[in-house]
């Protein structure tokens, strides 16, 4: 694919529209089931800990100017080995662009009833298609747009179901220990951190000043993980964590609460609007990483010509990959959660290692 | 339903093809014509096998079974004592 630049607010809207993704409205309910009403503090622990693994991430990315994830991977571990990771990474991304409209599917299966699966899912894999066939430009600026579309809906949604806070619901703190809070962090990393690692495929090679990522990559996680943590604690303020455990999407559960001056009710559908959107911007992101990955890989001139196949298959798979919410549930705790820690921290850690590992050597016996 | 999706299936690969390959001959973008192909054979294959209820195997199924080794440890997580 020929090179484009995006520049570095870009970097920052795509970056925070596509580490939110799915999490804001999902990620709540596993969080809340196991640390209950101290679910909030779960989400600062992951942000703490989340801003070391993208500065792991910038620091990767800041040491290899002008490579993918791919070539990253094939120059530090070797041709061999580094192949076989970056074929895993295509095929992790490809899957995350399968899963993703699935989740769109499930969501609006529960409005609309009668709808066919595939009638939803085919509107948002053609966008992903025709958001790739553009390129990475293309999206980053429509990120631009978006993040003040999204950011409004959701400051005028929080807004207007304040009044139905209940403090007493976040009572006690810490009943169970630290404990359940840590391993409670671990259920929004594995949708708001890890998956990020995606951004490798962009970030040094689309980046002119690859040294002034740093800044916009930790903004945008600073807003996303606002977002996240702020829905997670109103969820908890208003519905209490009994119900936000035992609820599928419980974000969209809250604002159905909104009773202002009976003026504005049922507005639960805004936060649905926004959650499209960053499925959306997160999907096209995944589906760009596994196709431009895939391209490389197979070292094509002009990648853009396997994007329609590649579609094609996303589309298909993306109603088999869960056949039903119960397989969705187990696989997001026995299939997911091994997986994107594997891909988002065990094997960019590997990646940091054998990097430092390659640099001692070199520093000690000279070249 | 099940021929009007075939329809469906058939018209865009042929479009794609009709569209596409030319172009790639002319480019003498080779490797990219053998991949395309490949690929719109196999979301073709797949799109047929899913019309005719032909199970098709689930990725996540095997990715399940690739973690079941660790999955005492995300049982655990997911428990809140």
């Amino acid at each position: 694919m020929e090179k484009k630049y995006i520049s570095g607010h870009q970097l920052f809207t795509l970056f925070a529209l596509s580490s939110l993704g799915g999490s804001v409205i999902v990620a709540s309910s596993p969080m809340a089931a196991v640390a209950k009403q101290d679910a909030w503090l779960g989400a600062l622990v992951s942000a703490a800990y989340g801003m070391c693994v993208i500065l792991m991430f910038y620091f990767i990315g800041s040491r290899h100017p002008g490579l993918t994830l791919i070539g990253i991977l094939r120059q530090v571990l070797g041709k061999w080995l580094g192949t076989l990771f970056a074929v895993c990474y295509v095929l992790f991304f490809l899957l995350l662009s399968t899963n993703l409209p699935w989740y769109i599917m499930d969501f609006m299966g529960h409005v609309m009833h009668e709808t066919p699966q595939y009638a939803i899912s085919l509107p948002l894999v053609l966008g992903f298609a025709i958001a790739v066939l553009y390129g990475i430009e293309v999206i980053a600026r429509a990120s631009e747009i978006l993040i003040k579309f999204v950011t409004f809906i959701f400051l005028a949604s929080i807004l207007m179901v304040l009044p139905n806070i209940k403090p007493d619901n976040l009572l006690p703190v810490l009943e169970g220990g630290i404990v359940p809070v840590l391993k409670s962090s671990v259920f929004l990393s594995v949708y708001v951190t890890f998956p990020m690692v995606s951004f490798l495929m962009i970030f040094p090679v689309n980046m002119e000043d690859v040294f002034g990522a740093k800044k916009p990559l930790l903004k945008g996680f600073l807003w996303s993980n606002s977002v996240a943590f702020i829905s997670i604690l109103i969820s908890l303020l208003v519905l209490g964590s009994g119900i936000v455990s035992k609820t599928k999407y419980p974000t969209f559960l809250l604002l159905k609460e909104i009773n202002l001056l009976d003026i504005f009710t049922r507005i639960e559908y805004f936060i649905s609007v926004l959650w499209i959107i960053t499925e959306f911007v997160v999907g096209a992101l995944f589906f760009y990483s596994g196709a431009a990955g895939l391209s490389e890989l197979l070292k094509l001139k002009d990648g853009n010509k396997i994007v329609l196949p590649l579609a094609l298959i996303v589309f298909i798979m993306s109603g088999v990959v869960f056949p039903s919410d119960v397989f969705n549930m187990n696989w997001l705790r026995l299939g997911w959660m091994p997986l994107s820690i594997t891909m988002g921290l065990i094997l960019p850690l590997l990646v940091l290692a054998v990097y430092g590992g390659k640099k001692a050597v070199w520093l000690i016996w000279g070249k | 339903m099940t021929a009007v999706s075939l329809i469906a299936l058939a018209a865009f690969g042929s479009v794609l093809c009709i569209i596409e390959i030319p172009k790639m001959l002319k480019a003498g973008l080779r490797k990219e014509l053998i991949v395309f192909l490949l690929l719109l054979a196999a979301g073709t294959a797949l799109a047929v096998m899913k019309l005719f209820s032909i199970g098709i195997p689930n990725p996540t199924d095997f990715l399940v079974w690739v973690y079941s080794p660790v999955s005492g440890i995300m049982k655990w997580l997911s428990k809140s004592q």
